[in-house]
């Protein structure tokens, strides 16, 4: 019985734990500018973390280390240098925009600016990492973040044309006013909305400050394909709900208060609520995912001490990566960047690294030293090779989109 | 390493051509949709706003964070409309159609955003509601 509640709590700490800043503004942008026309990107993009996760999870749980440290002694220091340098500057500007959709989700709240939450976010972000248990912490924001479900039923309540949207799902096209340009510029944002290199980092390191071992295998493997996909659900509500109220409007979507109208529109202030406490639930559990995930990396690439399940003593240079990565967070926010723009920015450059994230995941993923007999299956390498090969396309074509759709504004 | 160097340099070479250029017509009326296009956005979050605000859909806390940002967004617009001067007679009438709707969607969005009765908010939607469609308007004949 405890076992299941363990499961459980797993998958919907994993369902509300999916969805970050970048998911809600990817989503929602994409469904108010093309309908629900990247709904494949969605589901490309959840089994690709589903595929990659699902190996991190089992290397861990395996060996008992986490993923990153073995890719240093696999691969050597060179090429964890890369994937640490890739993967931490796209954390770092990660956290910054989660810090900033917490801030905006305040503002939403309290209609004080969020620039002026910015610093009380960070101090109490620091204080929750440094004192409380990791296990509280997933636990609270992943199950509070499952509020998002509002989007889903909201789609119910909304006065939606099915049919049209089943023809935007059915047939891909950019639609008036945009062109393929900006149609594979946001396709490219989503993807990368739903592989952020964090991600597996954190799933990785997690399952160590939770000792999984073997025998927590399947649990691994229904939290990542039972609660990522569930997680992705939350994720094509935002697109769909936004498809309905915005897309024939012509409205673009490009603030947080815009996203979550849908919410209001069908269940009045106790939706607006929910959205609400949704979005800063979500990026808050993000903000403590990245935090932790940028001292992570580093710690487990020099070697330190590091983890929750240390005393803050025991693993002080652990802690002040984190702490820097916090400030470091919130100096770019200090900047007056909007935290919208900063989360697109942070998109392209997120699937520019990812690269150099997955492919070292799949090198140890594949190592008997380390795995024995539970290395990668044929089917497990096919849709990794596959997958190498998508988010090589997509790192590939994400500057020059860019450059070309000038930030997808056409 | 010097190949990738060159093409580096001839890369940026070409995208400082391109900021440097004098704009012509059809640089400025690619910037005058864009700016339309901000401007329909905030005109018609605006009117959705006052709109849910008059069903009692909304709090205060919220349609106040929700004027503010309709308001960047608008303010964003002016900006981008003010930065560029028409390079010729034929973009003056672009800037001269748009510039009333411009003046008339900050108005409007002002006084909704600070109405504090049902009737003004009813007239923001509608003067809102009529400025999306100009701007729709323009989009299309100009886009």
């Amino acid at each position: 019985m405890k076992r299941v509640f363990a499961v459980a709590l797993g998958i919907l700490t994993a369902i509300g734990g999916f969805v970050d800043i970048g998911d809600i503004v990817a989503n929602a942008e994409a469904g108010a500018r093309f309908g629900i026309a990247h709904a494949w990107v969605l589901v490309v993009g959840v089994v690709g973390i589903c595929v990659y996760a699902e190996m991190a999870g089992r290397v861990t749980a395996v060996s008992g280390r986490p993923v990153f440290d073995l890719v240093r002694e696999r691969l050597g220091p060179r090429v964890a240098l890369a994937n640490l340098a890739g993967s931490l500057l796209v954390t770092v500007l990660t956290l910054g925009a989660e810090i900033g959709g917490v801030g905006l989700a305040l503002q939403l709240a309290t209609s004080v600016d969020y620039l002026l939450w910015v610093p009380v976010i960070g101090f109490v972000l620091w204080a929750a990492l440094w004192r409380a248990k990791f296990s509280v912490l997933e636990n609270i924001f992943g199950l509070t973040g499952l509020v998002l479900i509002v989007f889903v039923i909201a789609y119910f309540r909304l006065p939606a044309d099915h049919g049209e949207l089943l023809r935007q799902a059915t047939h891909p096209s950019p639609g008036d006013g945009e062109d393929w340009g900006t149609y594979w510029f946001m396709a490219v944002a989503l993807f990368a909305s739903a592989l952020t290199p964090y991600e597996v980092f954190f799933f990785s390191s997690g399952a160590v400050e939770e000792r999984w071992n073997a025998k927590d295998l399947l649990t691994s493997r229904i939290n990542v394909f039972a609660g990522f996909p569930l997680g992705g659900l939350l994720a094509f509500a935002l697109m769909l709900t936004s498809a309905t109220v915005f897309h024939p409007l012509d409205l673009s979507v490009d603030s947080l208060s815009q996203v979550a109208l849908p919410a209001a529109i069908a269940f009045g202030k106790l939706g607006l609520a929910a959205a609400i406490l949704g979005f800063f639930a979500a990026t808050f559990g993000a903000a403590m995912e990245t935090g932790l995930s940028t001292g992570y990396t580093v710690a487990q690439y020099f070697g330190w001490n590091w983890g929750k399940l240390r005393k803050p003593r025991d693993a002080a240079r652990f802690h002040t990566v984190v702490m820097a990565g916090i400030l470091a967070g919130i100096a770019v926010l200090m900047t007056s960047i909007d935290p919208i723009q900063l989360t697109e920015y942070t998109l392209v450059f997120s699937a520019v690294a990812l690269p150099l994230t997955y492919l070292p995941i799949l090198v140890v993923a594949n190592d008997r030293g380390y795995l024995g007999d539970r290395v990668n299956g044929r089917l497990a390498n096919g849709l990794g090779t596959v997958y190498l090969i998508v988010v090589l396309a997509a790192a590939v074509a994400a500057i020059p989109l860019m450059i070309i759709t000038r930030m997808g504004g056409g | 390493m010097a190949v990738a160097a060159g093409a580096v340099t001839i890369l940026w070479a070409g995208l400082a051509y391109d900021v440097a250029r004098p704009a012509d017509y059809r640089d400025y009326s690619r910037t005058m949709v864009q700016v339309a296009e901000s401007a329909h956005d905030a005109a018609q979050t605006g009117r959705l706003v006052a709109q849910e605000q008059l069903a009692g859909r909304l709090t205060g806390l919220y349609s106040v964070a929700a004027y503010d940002d309709a308001a960047k967004g608008l303010a964003g617009a002016q900006k981008k409309f003010a930065a560029q001067g028409p390079p010729d007679k034929a973009s003056a009438e672009l800037r001269d159609r748009l510039s009333p709707l411009l003046a008339g969607t900050v108005e409007a969005l002002g006084d909704t955003a600070e109405a504090g009765d049902d009737r003004t908010r009813e007239i923001g939607v509608e003067k809102l509601g009529g400025l999306a469609s100009q701007f729709q308007d323009f989009i299309e004949a100009y886009g």
